[in-house]
C-alpha cells in the first residue's frame, strides 16, 4: 500500500542515536512538506540529524552558517555581469538545494532571516525582478539557540509560525551516549554503515501526495477544533493557534499516521505531533523552549479526545 | 476548571472592571468620603496606566496594607461624624480600590468583581430612580462583560457586548415575571438613615430657611387627582402648623406634641366634619424623615389603607404613623369649603397668643401693634390694616433680605421693608397676637406644576409660608401677606414673582429651563420618573395582592402556592427551550457511549484512569493488568471503535449493534489479572 519507511528510519536511529522520537517527528515534517525548527544548545546532534535525513531520501544538501553579518544575497544569490555575454548572469546561492540546513538562524539579522522566511512561504526567489524557483522538494531545517544565548535576534512570531514543528533534540541518555563514543572512538565491534541512499526524492514526493489522502474523520477534527478552541477560550493561553496552526496538526498528524502505515488518523497521531506543532505558536517569540511546564500539554490534559 | 492562582496575562478585564468601579464609586459621590473617592479614583488611574504599560510594576503587597491601615485609622476617625451605614459604604469602595491596586490573580478579580456587584445592589439604596436604575444595569452589563472578556480573551469586546445584550433580553421575561409575582417581604434591615436632608422642610423655621430652600429644584411630591386640578390661588398644601414663636424663629409648639400625644393614648383622633365639594388625590411624596404629610385644607384620608397609615392631628394637619423613609402613597379627599373652626378654641387660643419670653425684642413693633389695636376695633378691621400697612408702604418680596440678627421684625417691618414669605407670615402672625388675635404661621408648599393634565409636581422651590389667624365666628382663616405683596407668586408661582432676581441663582439646570425644549424634555422626564416610582417602585405588597386577585378572582394560599409553581414551570419551560437543543447536541452517539462504559469497566476493575489516552494507547496499558482473555477482548472492542469511529469507511453517528453487543459482553465477562 504505502512505501516502506522503515529502512529510513532504522538509518537515522543508527546516526542520531536513543532520539527515535524526534527523528519520527523530523520526517514526519518532510512529509507533511513543512519546514523544520530545531532549537537546542550547539553540539547536540542537529547538523547531523539534518544530513542524514538528506542523505536518507537522496537530497541536494546545502547548509547556511547564519552571522550578524549575513546579507540576503549571500544566501539566495546574485546577478553577475558577464563581460564575455554581455549580460547579466544568475548565480545562485546556496538556498537553491533540496534540503537547506539553516544554522543558528537567529544570529542573523531580521533582514536576513525574513528573506529566508519568504523564500520557504513562496518556494521562489525573486532579485532583481526575476523570479527563480526552488528546487523540489524544498525542505528547510533551521537551528536556533535558545534565545537568553547572547548575540541572538529571537524570530518574531509570524515567521515561527512559518514552521511546521519545531522541536528540541535535547541530551541523550546514558546508555545512547556511551554507544555514540564507542562508535567515534573506533571500538565498535561493527563498522559505521557508510551513508546510505534509501529513498528517491520522486519516491518522497509521491509519499507527500499520499499524506493528503489519509482519511481525517470527523470525530477527529472534532477533537482538533476543542484543542484549538482550548487555547482561544482560555485566558491561560496568550497566543491562541490560528486556523493555520489547525491546518498544520491536521497535515502533521496525516503524516505521522501515514509514518505508521494507517490510512486514518488517530487521536493518538494529534497528541504525538501536538507539541512540536502547537508548542512554538503558543509561546511566542519571547520565551524559551523548556519553562514551566509546556502549554501544549496543558490543552491535551484539558481536552478528553472522547468527549462528545 | 483552570488553576485560580496563576497571574492573569490578558489585562482587558482588569481594566474593565477597574473602568466599571470608578464609575460606580463616582456614582456614590453624596455618601463617599472625598478622600476615599480620590483613592478609588488613584486606583483606577493606577490599573489604566498598567493597561496601558506606561509602568509595569505593582506596588508591593507591604505597601498596600500599610496603606490599607492608614485609611482604616482614617475611616474610624471619620465613622464618628458619618455613622454606621456611611461608614461602611466607605469600608466597602476602599477596600474595593486597594483590591484594584493589586489585582493580579483570577481570585482577586473574581473578588473585585462580586464587590461591585454588591456596590451596585447598595447604590439603590441612594438612588432609586428610573435613570439610575438604568445606568446601574448599564454597569452590571459592563461586569459581566469584563468577566465574559477574562473566560475568553480571544473574543472581540464587541462581540461580548451583543452576546450579553441578547442573554439579558431573554432574562428580562423571567426577571419581570420573578418581579410580579415573588413575595415582597418586609425588609430585615432598614436604613438607619435614608438621605442626609438638607432640602425639604423642617419643624422649626427661621425665616431663611424658606429662602435657602427655594435654591433646591428637587421634587417634594406629586399629587395625581381624580378630576380637575385646583386652580393655582388654591394651592395651599399645608404640611406642619408652627405655634411658638421665640422671637426669631417658629416652631411646633411643645404643648401641641404633647396634645398630640394625650390624644393617641386616648386614641382620640381629630375627626372633623366636612362639606362642600372636594378634591380627591393620591400623593406619592419622596423620603423626608418625618412625620408630617402633604394636604389642600381640610384634607381627610380617603380610604382605609391611608386612614390606617395616617393620624389627623387636631391643628388641621396629617401625620404619618411612621417617619417617610421612602416614597410612600396616600389617598386624600380635600374640603376648601369647610371652615376650620372644629378645633378646641380653648387649646388653639392658649397656644397661639403666645408671645416671646424675652419682651425686649422687637420693642417698636409691639409699640406700633398697640397703636393698630387702639385704632382699630374689631379683628377684621385689626387684620385688614396690618395687609393693608404691607401694601401701602410698598414692602417688597425678595429671595435676598439683608440680614436681621437683633430685631428681626422691627428692622423687617420699619426697615427694610423686603422680605421672603416667611418674613411676611412671621411679622404678622406675630402682630396679630401683639393685638389679642390667635394667630399661627402655617409651613407647606403653594403651587406645583402639572405634567399631564392631572398630575401636579411640588418641587422645594414652592416651599411657602403663610398665616391662620382664628376670627371668631369663622374659626381659623388663612391670610397670606406675601400674596398680597406679591400676588404673581399666588398665580403664576414663584419663579414669576421674582423674575428680575436670579430663580434659583446656584442652580446651572434650571436656568436651562428656559429653553423650551429642555423644558419639554424635562417634563418628559418627570413623567417618566413620576411612572416609575408609581408602577415600579410603588410596587408594594398591597399592589401586588391586588394584582394577584385580578388574575385568581379570589386569593387563597392554595391559589396562590399554584400559581407560583405554574409560573416556576413557565420559567423553567422557557430555560430548558433554550438549554434543551444544547444538552441534545452534547449526548454523546451511541458507540461511543458504549466505548466509554467499556472503558469505564476497565478503570473500575484495573485502577488505571484513562486520563485523556485515545483508544489505542489506552487498549495498550490496560492489557498489562486486565486477565488475558478480557485484554483480548479489550482490544477487540477498541479496535472495533476505531474501525467505526476514525477509519475510513467508518461510520461515527452510526449505531452498530455489533459493537454494543460486543461491549456489553465484555463489561459483564471483564476480569482483572
Amino acid at each position: 500500500m504505502h512505501t516502506d519507511l522503515s529502512p529510513a528510519l532504522a538509518y537515522l536511529d543508527s546516526q542520531v542515536l536513543g532520539k527515535q522520537h524526534q527523528i519520527k517527528l523530523a520526517v514526519t515534517c518532510l512529509l507533511a512538506d513543512g519546514h523544520l525548527l530545531i532549537e537546542d544548545l550547539p553540539g547536540m546532534g542537529k547538523t547531523t540529524l539534518s544530513h542524514a535525513l538528506a542523505t536518507v531520501f537522496g537530497l541536494h544538501f546545502s547548509r547556511i552558517q547564519f552571522t550578524s553579518d549575513l546579507l540576503p544575497a549571500d544566501m539566495l544569490g546574485v546577478n553577475i555581469y558577464n563581460t564575455r555575454q554581455g549580460e547579466f548572469e544568475f548565480h545562485q546561492g546556496p538556498v537553491f538545494s533540496q534540503v537547506v540546513l539553516a544554522d543558528e538562524i537567529n544570529r542573523a539579522s531580521p533582514k536576513t532571516q525574513s528573506a529566508l522566511l519568504e523564500a520557504m512561504e513562496e518556494n521562489q526567489v525573486s532579485i532583481d525582478g526575476s523570479t527563480h524557483s526552488l528546487p523540489s522538494p524544498f525542505f528547510v531545517i533551521a537551528t536556533q539557540n535558545p534565545s537568553y544565548q547572547a548575540g541572538t535576534y529571537p524570530l518574531p512570531e509570524s515567521q515561527l509560525d512559518r514552521f511546521l514543528m519545531r522541536i528540541s533534540l535535547g541530551y541523550p541518555d546514558g546508555e545512547a551516549e556511551k554507544r555514540m563514543l564507542r562508535e567515534s572512538a573506533g571500538v565498535s565491534s561493527h563498522h559505521q554503515k557508510p551513508a546510505s541512499q534509501v529513498l528517491s526524492a520522486e519516491q518522497l514526493q509521491a509519499i507527500q501526495k499520499q499524506v493528503s489522502d489519509i482519511h481525517v474523520s470527523d470525530p477527529i477534527l472534532d477533537y482538533l477544533l476543542r484543542l484549538v478552541n482550548q487555547s482561544r477560550d482560555n485566558s491561560e493561553f496568550p497566543y491562541p493557534l490560528s486556523p493555520r496552526a489547525s491546518k498544520a496538526l491536521m497535515r502533521a498528524a496525516q503524516a505521522w499516521a501515514l509514518l505508521h502505515q494507517r490510512d486514518f488518523v488517530l487521536p493518538e497521531d494529534l497528541q504525538a505531533i501536538f507539541t512540536a506543532v502547537a508548542e512554538h505558536r503558543l509561546r511566542g517569540s519571547q520565551t524559551d523552549y523548556r519553562e514551566d511546564g509546556l502549554l501544549s500539554q496543558r490543552i491535551l490534559d484539558l481536552t478528553d479526545p472522547l468527549a462528545a | 476548571m483552570q488553576p485560580i492562582d496563576k497571574p492573569i496575562r490578558n489585562q482587558t478585564a482588569s481594566a474593565l472592571i477597574a473602568l466599571v468601579f470608578c464609575v460606580l464609586s463616582l456614582s456614590l459621590f453624596e455618601p463617599l468620603l472625598f478622600w476615599v473617592l480620590l483613592i478609588s479614583l488613584c486606583a483606577t488611574g493606577i490599573r489604566l496606566v498598567m493597561y496601558f504599560g506606561w509602568y509595569q510594576p505593582m506596588p508591593s503587597l507591604r505597601t498596600i496594607n500599610l496603606l490599607g491601615l492608614l485609611c482604616c485609622l482614617c475611616l474610624g476617625w471619620f465613622s464618628l461624624q458619618i455613622g454606621l451605614l456611611l461608614t461602611m459604604v466607605n469600608l466597602l469602595i476602599l477596600a474595593g480600590a486597594l483590591k484594584l491596586i493589586i489585582l493580579n490573580r483570577p481570585r482577586d478579580l473574581f473578588h473585585l468583581f462580586c464587590t461591585c456587584l454588591f456596590v451596585i445592589g447598595m447604590g439603590f439604596t441612594f438612588h432609586q430612580s428610573v435613570v439610575m436604575t438604568l445606568f446601574y444595569g448599564l454597569l452590571t452589563l459592563s461586569l459581566l462583560v469584563a468577566i465574559g472578556r477574562y473566560f475568553s480573551p480571544s473574543q472581540h469586546l464587541p462581540w461580548h457586548i451583543k452576546r450579553l445584550t441578547v442573554m439579558s433580553v431573554q432574562a428580562l421575561p423571567i426577571a419581570i415575571l420573578l418581579f410580579l409575582i415573588l413575595p415582597k417581604l418586609p425588609p430585615l434591615w432598614k436604613m438607619p438613615v435614608s438621605k442626609s436632608t438638607e432640602t425639604g422642610l423642617t419643624d422649626t423655621v427661621t425665616p431663611g430657611d424658606i429662602a435657602n430652600l427655594t435654591q433646591s429644584g428637587e421634587l417634594a411630591f406629586r399629587a395625581t387627582f381624580n378630576g380637575a386640578l385646583p386652580l393655582p390661588a388654591e394651592r395651599y398644601w399645608r404640611a406642619l402648623t408652627l405655634e411658638y414663636f421665640d422671637g426669631k424663629q417658629w416652631s411646633v409648639s411643645p404643648l401641641r406634641k404633647q396634645v398630640r400625644e394625650q390624644y393617641r393614648l386616648l386614641n382620640n383622633e381629630f375627626k372633623p366634619r366636612v362639606s362642600g365639594s372636594w378634591w380627591e388625590y393620591e400623593v406619592i411624596t419622596e423620603p423626608t424623615n418625618k412625620h408630617w404629610l402633604f394636604s389642600i385644607d381640610v384634607g381627610i384620608p380617603d380610604d382605609l389603607n391611608s386612614s390606617q397609615a395616617i393620624w389627623q392631628s387636631s391643628d388641621y394637619s396629617l401625620l404619618s404613623e411612621t417617619p417617610i423613609t421612602s416614597r410612600r402613597a396616600y389617598r386624600v379627599r380635600s374640603y376648601p369649603t369647610t371652615p376650620m373652626d372644629q378645633t378646641l378654641y380653648s387649646i388653639d387660643s392658649r397656644l397661639n397668643l403666645q408671645l416671646p419670653n424675652n419682651a425686649a425684642v422687637n420693642p417698636q413693633t409691639q409699640a406700633w401693634a398697640e397703636q393698630i389695636a387702639a385704632d382699630n376695633a374689631t379683628q377684621v378691621e385689626r387684620v385688614q390694616a396690618v395687609l393693608d400697612y404691607f401694601v401701602d408702604q410698598g414692602f417688597r418680596y425678595t429671595l435676598t433680605p439683608p440680614p436681621m440678627p437683633d430685631h428681626p421684625i422691627d428692622d423687617f417691618l420699619f426697615m427694610h421693608q423686603e422680605g421672603f414669605c416667611a418674613h411676611y407670615a412671621s411679622a404678622m402672625s406675630y402682630i396679630l397676637r401683639l393685638m389679642g388675635i390667635p394667630a399661627r404661621m402655617v409651613a407647606g408648599y403653594h403651587g406645583g406644576e402639572s405634567l399631564q393634565p392631572d398630575v401636579l409636581s411640588v418641587y422645594q422651590y414652592d416651599a411657602h409660608a403663610w398665616v391662620e389667624a382664628w376670627l371668631d365666628g369663622r374659626g381659623w382663616v388663612r391670610f397670606d401677606p406675601s400674596g398680597i405683596v406679591a400676588p404673581a407668586r399666588l398665580e403664576l408661582g414663584l419663579q414669576q414673582a421674582v423674575e428680575e432676581e436670579s430663580f434659583l441663582a446656584n442652580n446651572q439646570m434650571a436656568r436651562l429651563q428656559q429653553l423650551p425644549l429642555f423644558a419639554e424634555l424635562r417634563n418628559l422626564y418627570s413623567l417618566l420618573d413620576y411612572q416609575w416610582s408609581r408602577w415600579v417602585l410603588g410596587f408594594d405588597a398591597e399592589r401586588q395582592h391586588n394584582l394577584l386577585a385580578l388574575l385568581l378572582g379570589k386569593v387563597t394560599t392554595q391559589r396562590i402556592m399554584f400559581l407560583m409553581l405554574g409560573i416556576c414551570l413557565v420559567i423553567g419551560l422557557l430555560l430548558a427551550l433554550y438549554f434543551i437543543p444544547h444538552w441534545q447536541r452534547k449526548r454523546p452517539p451511541a458507540n461511543l457511549r458504549w466505548f466509554l462504559q467499556a472503558s469505564q469497566k476497565t478503570e473500575q476493575i484495573t485502577g488505571l484512569k484513562r486520563h485523556n489516552d485515545g483508544p489505542e494507547h489506552f487498549a495498550e496499558r490496560a492489557a498489562q493488568r486486565l486477565s488475558p482473555q478480557s485484554a483480548s477482548q479489550f482490544k477487540a472492542i477498541c479496535q472495533a471503535f476505531i474501525a467505526l469511529n476514525y477509519a475510513r469507511d467508518g461510520e461515527a453517528s452510526a449505531q452498530s449493534n455489533a459493537f454494543i453487543t460486543q461491549c456489553k459482553t465484555f463489561i459483564r465477562q471483564a476480569k482483572a489479572l
